[in-house]
């Protein structure tokens, strides 16, 4: 159950047709959701959640942290509490792409989110999405980097727990190298994801995954649901002619604070540490340098424009005035 | 120099679609019909 606000929608002067929101005098709101973000608490944002009923046969869902937030873009920056509704819709890839193929919108993205909490926030939807409403439902997941999951918040069970265990009895079970524990934090992530695909068949469900800053670390292709590669940022890159290479973590003290603690990890390969940091400064580079029209540290509207296109051609998802 | 609606994406094709100088005002972007002034350069 959601307690949503019911939020009107403001005529703006200066808005055209070709926008998303034309015509809608208000949407559904919910910010009762951050304490699911399993992240560290410390970002408060509004206008995180927004359903837009319109009225269509089909429902997009997406969801992320900030970057689906609209964080960076010309308008959204929570730090000065810049998030207006029509802003967080229209300039974002989830008001676009919920243009392009016609659909309602259901959009959930809040600034320091973690997988989990993204993962979380996408099964609550679902479980939420009203039966009969839709004829089908389009979600697309937005995934960050993996150093962001706060573990100790996460509930008995869950998928991430027994990779980030400190204390797992290897009883003839052979360690892995480090870089196959991420390999296994993928896998970790799209079977709970898979699983929660088959829960909700009813909703005739299509689903892509993407990630922002990392590339896809498994080669499993066998899951109910679609991978699109590469990552947003690599993506963005090459607008600038730069072939960038992804990095494994956002933050490089989750190798001394988190991974060599861990018991399932053979030993903490210094080699492999400081290939994925060199890799890393590279990657800080084109964030520090490379913030002009296409991408600051957060993507820009163009940005967000160049990605709906992407992901309209990489899922095939079409309207009825779209075939 | 490219130009790119901000609506949808769609990265304009001078081949396909004519040079972006010659283009008139009210020109639609043929993804999503925006018109020349929802384009930005990149």
């Amino acid at each position: 159950m959601i307690n949503w606000k019911i939020e009107p929608l403001h005529f703006r002067e200066w808005g055209t047709d070709h926008e998303y929101l034309h015509g809608v005098k208000s949407v559904k709101v919910n910010d009762d959701n951050e304490q699911w973000c399993y992240n560290d608490g410390s970002w408060t944002v509004q206008n995180s959640e927004i359903w837009v009923e319109k009225g269509k046969p089909t429902l997009l869902i997406t969801l992320g942290e900030s970057w689906t937030y609209g964080e960076g873009t010309e308008v959204i920056n929570h730090r000065f509490h810049r998030w207006d509704i029509r802003d967080r819709i229209e300039v974002t890839y989830s008001g676009k792409l919920a243009r392009m193929i016609d659909s309602d919108l259901w959009t959930f993205g809040c600034p320091g989110n973690s997988n989990s909490g993204i993962f979380a926030g996408l099964f609550r939807i679902l479980a939420n999405v009203p039966r009969g409403q839709y004829s089908s439902v389009k979600v697309a997941v937005q995934m960050t980097a993996c150093d962001r999951d706060r573990t100790e918040l996460l509930p008995a069970g869950h998928a991430l727990l027994p990779i980030y265990s400190e204390a797992f009895k290897h009883h003839g079970v052979p360690k892995i190298p480090l870089r196959e524990w991420f390999t296994r934090y993928d896998e970790a992530m799209f079977s709970m994801l898979d699983a929660e695909i088959k829960k909700n068949s009813d909703l005739n469900l299509d689903v892509v995954v993407f990630k922002n800053f990392n590339k896809i670390w498994t080669d499993r292709r066998d899951y109910n649901f679609k991978i699109i590669e590469p990552s947003w940022i690599k993506f963005n890159a090459q607008y600038h002619n730069i072939d960038l290479e992804e990095c494994f973590v956002q933050h490089p003290n989750f190798y001394s604070s988190k991974l060599r603690k861990l018991s399932m990890i053979d030993h903490l390969d210094l080699d492999f540490v400081n290939r994925d940091l060199d890799v890393w400064e590279v990657y800080c580079k084109f964030l520090k340098t490379h913030n002009d029209t296409n991408h600051s540290e957060h993507p820009t509207q163009i940005s967000h424009a160049l990605w709906t296109k992407f992901l309209y051609d990489q899922t095939g998802w079409r309207s009825v005035t779209h075939t | 120099m490219e130009h790119v609606c901000v609506i949808c994406g769609h990265v304009h094709d001078e081949e396909l679609e004519g040079k972006w100088e010659d283009l008139p005002e009210d020109f639609p972007c043929p993804e999503c019909g925006g018109f020349k002034a929802d384009y930005e350069v990149i």
